[in-house]
C-alpha cells in the first residue's frame, strides 16, 4: 500500500522540462524598445532634413546607450518630425512604431520643451485622438534646451488625450540646439 | 458599512453576551513532566482529567498548565508515545502543583519516533512557538503574519497578500524555513517572494533566534523557522478537522480539511490527506478598494507513516499552488509614473470589488516530495535516520505591459518564468552515550537546478551543496550545554549567453559554524539560557548576477560577481522569570556580520530609453544588529491574563556608521485575554483584545529612498471564542476584528507603502469541527 502511494505520488511529480546547461540564447524580453529615432523635414525643401537617435542596443540596465545625440534644428523653420521606434535585438530590426501606429488608441506622444523655443504640435490621429508619431517642430530664435519625447501605454479605452493616464514606455529628455 | 459586516457584528455581540461568567471554578492544576532517568524535561504530553474530558499538553520546559478547574475528585492520566502511561487520582480543593515522571517504554520504544520532530532538540537556543490553539486562531492568515506574532519576528510584505517572514531586521536566504523537516528551497531572493507554504498544515510553528540552530543548515544566520504538521494518528481510529474561515475586508473565504486515520486491521499503518481552498477578492484601505488585490490557493497534501519493529518509514507529499493579484498602481513604468504615483495621481488606485486576478501578478507552484527512515539500534543506544526529498518550485510572473506585437499578446506567456528543482538528502546518527551525554553527527547533501525564460532576472544554474556535522547535549542537574560544529561546502556553476557566447563560470564556497550554548537553572524561578556562534553564508545567484530593471520598485538592481561570502558572529541571551502568576523573558541579542551583502545605491543613475533609473549594487560591508525582545505575561486575576512585549533592533553599517536601511522599527505589543470559568453549554468562552503599537522608522540611510518613511502607528484588535461540545464532538467558533479602529496607516516594510495604505477593518469568522473516532 504504502509501495503503491509512493509510486503514485512520485509518478505525478512535476518536472522542469529545461536543462539548466542550455539556457535561451537571448534574454527573451517579449519586447524590447532599443531605438527611437527623430526624424525632421522642412516641407519647403530651404533647410536639410536632420534627425537624433537615442540607441541602447542592449535594452535597459546592462551597457550604456550607444548614441544619444542632440536634436539640431535651424530657426524660424517648421519642421515635418516622424519618430520611428526599433527593436534592434533581433535581425531584421522590428519596427515597433508600426505596433504602435496599429494600438494608436491605446499610445500616446507627449513632449515637454525645457528652454529652447520650439513649438510642437501632434498632426496624426487615431480617429479620436492624437498619437504623435507625426508631428510639426516651429523654431523660434536661437537658443538651447531639452525636449522630453514621451510615449505613454494608455490601454483599456484610459486614452482621453491628455498626458497624465497610463504608464509610461519612453522617456528621453533630448538635448536640442536651435542654431 | 455593508450587510455582511453588520451581520458579523451581531454576531460577535451575540455571543458576547452568551459569555457570562458564574461559578466559583478557579482552582489551579498544574506541574512538571520529567523523563524518570534524566530528568530532562518531556514536551507534548498530554495530560488528560478523565472526569472532566479536559485535555492539555506540555511545553518545550515540560510545564503543564490546566485552566481553572472546580473542586472535586479527578482522574489525571499522563500519557506519549514512548513512555508508560501514568495516571493519579486526587481531590482537589485547593491549587496544586503535580509533577510526573516518565519511564522509557521499551516495547514502543520505536514509535517515539512518531512525535520525535517535536522532542526540543536545541535546549540552549532561544526559540518561540504558536501552538495549535494559537494557530487556529488566525487560520486564514499568511504564513508571516501569523509568525509576526512571536517576538523579533516582522514581516516584509507586498500589498497584503505577500508576506516574508523577517528574523531580526534579516529575511530571504538568511532565514531557513524548514517545512516538515525540509529545508524549503523555492525562490526566495526576491522582495516579493513569499514562502511558498500552506500555513492550514501547520500544526505548530517555532522561530529559532540566532546562532543555536546550526543542526538545521550553517547559512541561517538570522533563525529558523520550523513549520510542523500535527503528528498522525497513533492508535487506531479516525479524526479529522475542518476548518472555514471568512473575512468581510477582501470577501475572503478559506476551507481547510484533514482525515487522519489508522486501522485496527492494519496498526502499523497511520495515514492523512490534507487539502485547503482559499479564495479572497480585491481588499479594501479605511478609504477605497485596491484593484487586484485578490489571491487564489489550493494546497493539498498527503502523508503515510508505517512503525516497524525497529525502524518507521514516513512518505510525505505536498502541493501549493497559488495565484496572487499585484496592485495594479504599483507597477509603474519609469521614475516619473513612480514619483506621480507617490503623489497619489495614479488613477488607477480607486477600484470595485472583484474577484479577478488580472495582470500583474503571480502564479506559485510548489511540490514536495518526502521520504524518511529510521532504524533503532536499541543495544548501541542509537538511531539512524535517513532522509530524501524533492521539491519542485515554479514561479510565473505576469507583468502588467503586454506585448504590442498581437502575436506576442495572444500567447499570453509569463513575463518571467522561474522553475527550480531541488533534490536533497541527509542522515544523521543520534547515539545517547550517557544518562547525561547525547552525540549527533549528519551529513547532508543537496542538488539544485534552475532554469529561466522571459525578462532577465537571475541566470540558469547547477547548484550542488554538502556538509557535514556534529553536536552533542550534555546535562547535569540544573545544567544544559550543548555545542554543534560543521563544515559546508557548495558549487554554484552559472550558466548564461554573454554577447552570443555561452558561459559556465564556476563558483565554490566552504566553510566551517560552530555554536556552543548553556541552560541553567538558576532559582526555582529564574533560568538563563545563553549560546553564541559563527555562522556563515554564500551569495546567491541574484546577488551575484542581477542585472535589470527591477519592475515595482523603478529601480536597476546589479549583482556582483566578485561577492564572497558573509560571516557573522552572534550572541543571544534569555532570561526567564517564572511562577504561577507571571512569566516574563528578557532577550538581548548582538550580532556582527562581515562582509554583509547589502544592495547600495550607486551613482549616477542609470539611463535608458524609459529614463534615468535610481541604480543599486550589491556591496560587502560589515554590519552589526543588536536588540531586545521583552514579552511579559502576568495574571492579575483567576481569569484574566496581561500579556505585553517590545522588540527593539538597531541597525548600523559599520564601515559608513549609517544605518541600514529596510530594518524594523520599534514594535510594542499588548493584550488582554478574560477567560469565562463555567461549565455550560459554550465552553472556553474567552474575550481577548490587544494592540500594536509600531514606531516611525527614522533609523534608516534613507538617501534614495523616494519617501520618508511613514508615520508609527497603533492597530487594535478584538476577539472571542468558545466551544460548542457534545457527546461525540465539538465545534470551536471565534470571531474576530482586526484594525477595529478601521485605522488608516502604511508600514515602513510593505513595499506598497509608496502607493496605498494598508487593509483597513477585517471582521474575520472561524468555525473548526474536530471529530474523533476510535475504533
Amino acid at each position: 500500500m504504502l509501495a503503491i502511494a509512493a509510486t503514485s505520488t512520485i509518478v505525478s511529480c512535476k518536472k522542469d522540462d529545461d536543462d539548466p546547461k542550455t539556457p535561451p540564447v537571448a534574454t527573451n524580453d517579449e519586447e524590447v524598445i532599443t531605438t527611437c529615432i527623430l526624424q525632421f523635414t522642412d516641407p519647403s525643401g530651404v533647410q536639410p532634413a536632420v534627425s537624433a537617435t537615442f540607441r541602447d542596443p542592449d535594452g535597459d540596465g546592462g551597457n550604456l546607450p550607444t548614441q544619444f545625440d542632440t536634436i539640431r534644428l535651424h530657426p524660424s523653420t517648421s519642421y515635418e518630425a516622424s519618430i520611428i521606434l526599433l527593436n534592434e535585438t533581433v535581425t531584421p530590426a522590428d519596427s515597433i512604431s508600426n505596433e504602435v501606429l496599429e494600438e494608436g488608441d491605446e499610445h500616446l506622444f507627449c513632449f515637454d520643451v525645457q528652454d529652447a523655443n520650439v513649438t510642437i504640435t501632434r498632426t496624426d490621429s487615431d480617429g479620436t485622438f492624437e498619437i504623435g508619431l507625426e508631428s510639426l517642430w516651429v523654431t523660434g530664435v536661437a537658443g538651447n534646451g531639452h525636449v522630453t519625447v514621451t510615449l505613454k501605454h494608455q490601454p483599456d479605452g484610459i486614452k482621453n488625450g491628455t498626458c497624465d493616464p497610463g504608464d509610461t514606455d519612453i522617456e528621453i529628455a533630448f538635448p536640442i540646439k536651435i542654431q | 458599512m455593508n450587510t455582511a459586516t453588520l451581520r458579523y457584528l451581531l454576531l460577535t455581540v451575540l455571543l458576547s453576551a452568551l459569555l457570562q461568567a458564574n461559578a466559583q471554578c478557579t482552582l489551579h492544576l498544574s506541574g512538571k513532566v520529567t523523563e524518570q532517568d534524566r530528568s530532562l524535561p518531556v514536551a507534548f504530553v498530554v495530560l488528560e482529567l478523565a472526569d472532566s474530558r479536559t485535555t492539555c499538553s506540555t511545553d518545550s520546559l515540560g510545564q503543564y498548565h490546566f485552566e481553572p478547574l472546580c473542586s472535586g475528585k479527578y482522574t489525571l492520566t499522563c500519557s506519549r508515545i514512548g513512555f508508560v502511561p501514568t495516571q493519579k487520582s486526587f481531590y482537589l480543593k485547593a491549587d496544586t502543583t503535580i509533577d510526573f515522571s516518565l519511564a522509557f517504554d521499551p516495547t514502543v520504544f520505536s514509535a517515539i519516533e512518531v512525535t520525535d520532530q517535536r522532542r526540543q532538540e536545541n535546549i540552549t537556543s532561544i526559540s518561540y512557538a504558536l501552538d495549535e490553539s494559537v494557530i487556529s486562531k488566525k487560520s486564514g492568515e499568511s504564513l508571516g503574519n501569523m509568525l509576526s506574532a512571536l517576538p523579533g519576528v516582522t514581516t516584509l510584505n507586498t500589498g497584503s497578500n505577500i508576506s516574508k517572514p523577517v528574523i531580526h531586521g534579516l529575511h530571504g536566504n538568511r532565514i531557513l524555513l524548514l517545512n516538515n523537516g525540509i529545508r524549503q528551497e523555492g525562490q526566495q531572493w526576491g522582495n516579493e517572494h513569499a514562502p511558498e507554504i500552506d500555513p492550514f498544515l501547520a500544526d505548530k510553528l517555532t522561530v529559532i533566534h540566532g546562532a543555536g540552530s546550526l543542526r538545521y543548515g550553517h547559512d541561517a544566520i538570522a533563525g529558523v523557522v520550523l513549520v510542523e504538521p500535527a503528528e498522525l494518528r497513533a492508535t487506531p481510529g479516525i479524526s479529522s478537522k475542518m476548518q472555514l474561515v471568512g473575512g468581510s475586508n477582501g470577501r475572503s473565504g478559506a476551507a481547510s480539511g484533514m482525515v487522519d486515520i489508522r486501522l485496527p486491521q492494519l496498526p502499523r499503518l497511520a495515514v492523512r490527506a490534507q487539502g485547503t481552498l482559499h479564495k479572497a477578492g480585491n481588499i479594501a484601505t479605511p478609504d477605497i478598494v485596491l484593484g487586484n488585490t485578490g489571491k487564489s490557493e489550493k494546497n493539498y497534501s498527503l502523508a503515510a507513516n508505517y512503525n516497524g519493529n525497529r525502524w518507521i518509514a514516513q512518505l510525505f507529499y505536498s502541493q501549493f499552488n497559488a495565484q496572487v493579484g499585484i496592485f495594479s498602481g504599483s507597477h509603474i513604468g519609469n521614475l516619473t509614473d513612480l514619483e506621480r504615483a507617490i503623489s497619489g495621481g495614479s488613477p488607477t488606485a480607486n477600484s470595485t470589488f472583484s474577484y479577478d486576478i488580472g495582470r500583474p501578478r503571480q502564479e506559485m507552484e510548489h511540490e514536495l516530495l518526502k521520504v524518511k527512515f529510521l532504524h533503532y539500534f536499541n543495544r548501541l543506544n542509537s538511531k539512524l535516520t535517513m532522509t530524501y526529498a524533492r521539491q519542485y518550485n515554479l514561479r510565473q510572473e505576469y507583468d502588467k505591459h503586454i506585448p504590442l506585437s498581437d502575436s506576442l499578446a495572444a500567447l499570453n506567456r509569463p513575463s518571467l518564468n522561474l522553475e527550480i528543482t531541488t533534490h536533497s538528502g541527509d542522515v544523521t546518527w543520534e547515539w545517547k552515550i550517557r544518562s547525561q551525554l547525547r552525540i549527533y553527527a549528519g551529513a547532508t547533501y543537496m542538488y539544485q537546478g534552475n532554469t529561466t525564460e522571459g525578462r532577465f532576472f537571475i541566470p540558469n544554474y547547477i547548484q550542488e551543496a554538502a556538509g557535514g556535522y556534529a553536536s552533542f547535549t550534555w546535562q547535569t542537574g540544573r545544567t544544559i550545554v550543548e555545542g554543534t560544529a560543521r563544515y559546508d561546502v557548495r558549487q554554484l556553476v552559472v550558466y548564461k549567453y554573454e554577447n552570443n557566447v555561452l558561459i559556465s563560470p564556476t563558483y565554490q564556497y566552504g566553510d566551517y559554524a560552530i555554536s556552543g550554548g548553556i541552560n541553567q537553572l538558576i532559582t526555582q524561578k529564574w533560568r538563563l539560557l545563553m549560546n553564541a556562534g559563527r555562522s556563515w553564508r554564500p551569495p546567491v545567484a541574484s546577488e551575484l548576477y542581477s542585472d535589470g530593471l527591477h519592475h515595482g520598485s523603478a529601480a536597476i538592481e546589479i549583482g556582483d560577481r566578485n561577492l564572497k561570502q558573509e560571516i557573522s558572529w552572534s550572541s543571544n541571551v534569555h532570561f526567564i522569570r517564572e511562577d504561577k502568576k507571571s512569566k516574563f523573558t528578557i532577550s538581548p541579542y548582538y550580532m556582527f556580520i562581515e562582509d554583509f551583502i547589502n544592495l547600495t545605491p550607486q551613482l549616477p543613475p542609470t539611463l535608458t530609453i524609459r529614463g534615468a533609473f535610481p541604480t543599486f549594487v550589491y556591496r560587502q560591508q560589515d554590519a552589526q544588529l543588536y536588540g531586545i525582545d521583552l514579552t511579559a505575561q502576568a495574571k492579575i486575576a483567576e481569569e484574566c491574563i496581561l500579556t505585553a512585549g517590545a522588540s527593539l533592533l538597531r541597525a548600523t553599517n559599520n564601515n559608513t556608521g549609517s544605518w541600514l536601511d529596510q530594518m524594523p522599527s520599534d514594535t510594542y505589543r499588548a493584550g488582554i485575554a478574560y477567560r469565562f470559568v463555567t461549565k455550560r453549554v459554550i465552553q472556553n468562552k474567552k474575550i481577548e483584545a490587544g494592540v500594536r503599537y509600531v514606531n516611525r522608522q527614522w533609523r534608516m540611510n534613507g538617501e534614495n529612498d523616494y519617501l520618508r518613511s511613514p508615520d508609527g502607528y497603533a492597530l487594535f484588535n478584538i476577539g472571542c471564542s468558545g466551544s460548542l461540545s457534545w457527546n461525540k464532538g465539538s465545534v470551536d467558533i471565534s470571531f474576530e476584528v482586526t484594525n477595529v479602529l478601521n485605522t488608516t496607516y502604511r508600514d515602513y516594510l510593505n513595499r506598497f507603502r509608496y502607493f496605498t495604505d494598508e487593509q483597513g477593518r477585517n471582521f474575520i469568522i472561524r468555525i473548526q469541527i474536530p471529530i474523533q473516532h476510535n475504533l
